[in-house]
């Protein structure tokens, strides 16, 4: 009886199958209609065939994502994006489906010979062909060109943040740093500094022709005995384990076999990549008995700081625990021993810390370094004018957690110093704010409590009654700001400030102060000098540092009027400066700074208006940074980043 | 049976020389070894001469033996020893605690003094034995020391401060016949300073009494005999209140220069208490000048009077700065000023009303 079943059911596809292939061909409508089929073999036969129609289906698709039946709004809705692609668009499935196109895509043959000719490298092609489709132009006309183009892609591509980088840019990197490899150091390094980004990692590890593009750019700087290990750990790092053995691995032998006795750092270099690409024989038979005399030479030697760490690092690293504790251990202990006898050199206590704690020899630091470096507390203490020395014993005595050295010397010195300060000059803000820092530093809050407000307390007072002076309301501020007396800025600061601002009047202060001014005034939020900020804004004698200080501020207390007398400003090409982030160089002009102002009190994000520091870091306001950080890279990005205001605001201007 | 076989071979024994049980520390049994070795170790200091002899016995365990059993008995006499000398009982002929008689004489020789002079010689027994017998290089090795003391005050804890070593270098110091060198008595009195700083480690030194005299006898011998005000700085920054008398007696002596006075009248503002100000009544009158101040762009000329005022105000429980001294307004919320001379005045007009202002008070007292 089932067979019977199962006969009928092969009779009837057949009888289907041949109906089909006598009918005319279906219209797109009736192959929608299908999509709703009982059979699944007729949904899927209309599926298929709807696929091939193309554009021709756009229409019956359309509307057949209306349908009401479920199964054939879905299967429409995922048919539409097919049906509606390009010829172009078409061609590139086709092509990254491993289909033959003809003619050949521009560049791909060339690209075909340095990443291979499977699905990866088709999709790795596809993906260059979205994004930079003049760079496969190039490959195909100019190869040599297109070589040199890598170090602006690369230059492009430092330009932003790991979320905004999209595969295909990556991808085309990959292909110009392949077609032309780095020629030297530097090329390589603005290479290697990309690759680190997790973008480039996540391509490469995922995609066979990526590694392949990765390795032919690598391969020729194996033989810079400078950069072998940059290109081990760029390797490890993107998981390029084929170019590893057959490249790599070869390299580190030839090295190890051509290195001079003396050159110690490549040495180095050579093991600790040894090491990490797993070179076990090697390690075991050569490396490990050639670090164990160096670390019986650094015995002899310890004084040898460079050494020393070069052979801890190794020592460790290998896990040499034999070596550790019967060669290095005594040296760093002989080591700690030549610091207690001359602790002078600062920078050596600090390492010793790092190796008592990595060696775990801080018995022996404690009784040996230590006491050393509370010598040089004690000289500094006595000497507490000294300020370099002084603070660098704080310094230490911070690291080194030596709260006795804090109570026992620092902080007696620290108020003897605070009170030949004052003694001097009873009156002067300066020293007295001097003396509230070192307070601060010090924890003397008996001294801050007794001794140091009240005397800023009068000071305050005194502001209120005196002419006011930038200077004075600054210092008064600061005063307050260390001994956290907030009270003086809303008792004694802000009403100081807003007569300073209203007696000036039209005129402008010199220019240190008036930036001294707006600085306070940002801080303390005092909209009453906007009106003078305007001023400095609009005045093209002052600095430009000056005006776009001037600018900010008005960008960010002003009005809506205030902000519209900024606009004219836009076009001033006045040099800001210049500063340089990750691989790139930002240069500033005035009309950058203004424009930066503008789309930040409009609510923009700078970021999408091109601007290079702000899309690295984003969220920073435009006043917390430089101004001469507030510009482009290019000419090309900042006549983007304008004509984008001038539409935004001719949109506005509409509403 | 047994028990008589026991007590002859008990006898036996104790009729052996340390020599001869020297000898049976090579017994090829091992039993007879050790009983030797227990027999030796009852004769006590009486087996030493044998026991020394066979640290050079051409038997290695005899060597062994004769080394651990060496230390044990010296080990064994030196307890001894500590326990009769703790009870009181001075064994002149013995050669344990050389300094005693000169730590005696400086701290007193009731029992507190015996277990402080007891914790030096644990402490350093081989550096006391040293400078007691005015070896040439104990100078050299007490200066080393007393530069190395005030940074291991600073680096050490609450547990672990070295005040036995504070006390030993004191006393070591305070040996006439040994003439510390300047930098010795230098830097004992920077860790004097920074002990001064150090709250729990100066009450818990100043707790002890033989150390706090030895203290008190070092500032006034050692650092007042080459500055006198440095000793008295130090005795009120440590809050020495045995220093009370010092103070009084250098304020109100004439012949003392004003800085010294002055200084010592600082010191009685910290250690000193009410019951001193009728002593001092007599310097309030006191015109000798003490020094000159510079405040910002003022002079303060001070005379003991000046110091003396500020001085007995404090003690009094009066506000010292109500009374207008310059310094003290200039600087406020200063307890301790750093010189006498900056409780001068600048105008003869400043003092008359300081003093006018005392004046008023004490008649208001009576």
């Amino acid at each position: 009886m089932k067979r019977l079943a199962a006969g009928g059911l092969v009779l009837k596809l057949c009888l289907l199958v041949v109906a089909h292939a006598a009918a005319p061909e279906p219209s797109a409508d009736e192959l929608v209609r299908r999509l709703g089929d009982p059979s699944y073999a007729v949904r899927e036969d209309a599926a298929a065939r709807l696929g091939k129609l193309g554009r021709a289906a756009v229409a019956a698709l359309e509307k057949g994502s209306k349908h009401r039946d479920v199964e054939v709004r879905r299967r429409c809705a995922e048919l539409l994006p097919l049906a509606r692609r390009s010829d172009v668009e078409i061609r590139l499935d086709d092509f990254a489906a491993g289909a033959a196109v003809e003619p050949p895509l521009p560049g791909w043959n060339r690209f075909r010979e340095m990443a291979g000719d499977d699905l990866y490298a088709r999709r790795l092609f596809v993906d260059v062909y979205h994004s930079d489709r003049a760079l496969l132009e190039l490959l195909e006309k100019d190869p040599k060109r297109a070589g040199a183009a890598a170090a602006q892609r690369m230059s492009r591509l430092s330009g932003f943040g790991p979320a905004q980088v999209k595969p295909g840019a990556v991808a085309a990197v990959l292909l110009a740093a392949a077609a032309n490899p780095p020629a030297d150091a530097n090329a390589f390094y603005q290479l290697n500094n990309i690759c680190y980004q997790a973008p480039v990692q996540g391509l490469v590890r995922g995609s066979p022709a990526a590694r392949r593009l990765m390795a032919r750019a690598l391969a020729p700087r194996l033989a810079d005995r400078d950069l072998l290990m940059n290109v081990g750990n760029l390797a490890a790092y993107l998981g390029l384990n084929e170019f590893i053995d057959n490249k790599v691995k070869p390299a580190v032998r030839t090295q190890i076999e051509t290195i001079k006795p003396d050159d110690q750092w490549r040495f180095y270099q050579v093991v600790y990549l040894a090491h990490q690409l797993h070179m076990d024989d090697l390690v075991e038979t050569r490396l490990k008995p050639a670090v164990r005399q160096m670390a019986e030479r650094l015995a002899r030697h310890p004084e040898d700081q460079g050494q020393l760490f070069m052979t801890v690092n190794l020592v460790q690293t290998l896990e040499m625990h034999d070596t550790i504790n019967n060669v290095l251990r005594p040296a760093v202990v002989a080591y700690f021993k030549t610091i207690a006898a001359a602790p002078a050199d600062v920078g050596r206590i600090y390492s010793a810390r790092y190796l008592a704690q990595s060696l775990e020899l801080n018995e022996a630091f404690d009784a040996l370094v230590k006491p050393a470096v509370c010598q040089l507390v004690l000289q500094a203490a006595a000497h507490s004018d000294d300020v370099n020395k002084f603070n660098q014993a704080v310094h230490l005595a911070q690291y080194l957690n030596l709260e006795g050295a804090f109570e026992g010397a620092l902080r007696p010195a620290g108020r003897r110093r605070i009170l030949a300060d004052l003694e001097q000059a009873p009156a002067d803000a300066g020293k007295l704010v001097a003396a509230a820092q070192l307070a601060q530093q010090l924890r003397l809050q008996d001294v801050a409590d007794e001794t140091l407000k009240p005397l800023a307390r009068r000071l305050a007072k005194d502001l209120v009654k005196e002419p006011p002076d930038a200077n004075r309301i600054c210092q008064v501020h600061n005063l307050a700001q260390a001994l956290a007396l907030a009270e003086l800025n809303e008792d004694a600061v802000k009403p100081a400030l807003r007569k300073l601002l209203q007696t000036s009047g039209d005129r402008l202060p010199a220019e240190p102060v008036f930036a001294q001014i707006l600085q306070l005034a940002r801080t303390l939020r005092i909209k009453e000098a906007v009106p003078m900020a305007l001023r400095g804004a609009l005045t093209k004698s002052l600095n430009a540092h000056t005006r776009s200080t001037a600018i900010f501020f008005v960008g960010e207390l002003g009005g809506k009027e205030d902000l519209a007398r900024l606009e004219p400003l836009l076009t001033e090409t006045a040099s800001v400066g210049s500063c340089g982030i990750n691989t790139i160089t930002i240069n500033s002009e005035l009309r950058d700074v203004v424009l930066a102002a503008l789309v930040s009190a409009s609510g923009q994000s700078l970021a999408e208006y091109g601007f290079p520091y702000f899309r690295l870091i984003p969220g920073i306001k435009p006043a917390d940074t430089s101004p001469s950080c507030t510009g482009f890279a290019s000419a090309a990005d900042r006549e983007a980043a304008q004509k984008k205001w001038q539409q935004w605001s001719a949109s506005r201007k509409q509403k | 049976m047994p028990i008589v076989i026991l007590i002859v071979l008990a006898a036996a024994a104790a009729a052996d020389t340390p020599a001869e049980l020297v000898q049976r520390l090579a017994d090829p049994s091992f039993a007879v070894r050790e009983r030797a070795a227990t027999a030796l170790l009852r004769m006590g200091r009486t087996a030493e001469p044998a026991l020394r002899a066979g640290l050079s016995d051409a038997d290695a365990e005899v060597r062994r033996r004769c080394r651990e059993l060496l230390d044990e008995v010296l080990r064994a006499d030196r307890a001894e020893r500590i326990k009769a000398f703790l009870d009181g009982k001075d064994d002149p002929k013995s050669p344990f605690l050389p300094g005693w008689p000169r730590f005696a004489r400086l701290a007193g020789s009731g029992r507190g003094a015996r277990a402080a002079y007891v914790a030096l010689y644990r402490h350093d027994a081989e550096f006391l034995e040293a400078a007691e017998g005015a070896s040439r290089d104990a100078a050299g090795r007490l200066a080393t020391r007393a530069a190395a003391v005030g940074s291991a005050l600073l680096a050490a804890g609450k547990d672990d401060a070295p005040l036995a070593e504070v006390t030993l270098l004191l006393f070591v110091a305070l040996d006439d016949r040994m003439k510390p060198e300047p930098a010795a008595i230098g830097g004992l009195a920077t860790a004097l300073d920074v002990l001064s700083h150090r709250p729990e480690l100066r009450k818990a030194f100043l707790e002890d009494e033989p150390s706090r005299t030895l203290l008190m006898t070092f500032l006034r011998r050692r650092v007042s005999g080459t500055s006198p005000e440095r000793g008295l700085e130090l005795a009120g920054a440590l809050g020495l209140k045995d220093a009370v008398e010092w103070a009084v007696g250098v304020a109100l002596d004439k012949a003392a220069s004003g800085a010294v006075r002055g200084r010592a009248l600082l010191t009685l503002g910290q250690v000193g208490s009410r019951a001193v100000v009728p002593r001092l009544g007599p310097l309030l009158e006191d015109e000798t000048p003490v020094g000159d101040r510079k405040l910002g762009n003022t002079m303060l000329h001070a005379q003991v009077r000046d110091v003396a005022l500020a001085v007995v105000s404090r003690l009094s429980g009066a506000e010292v700065a109500d009374f207008g001294f310059p310094y003290l307004q200039a600087v406020p919320g200063i307890k301790d000023p750093p010189a006498p001379a900056c409780l001068g005045f600048a105008t003869p007009a400043e003092r008359q009303t300081a003093f006018g202002k005392w004046k008023d008070r004490a008649g208001a007292a009576k």
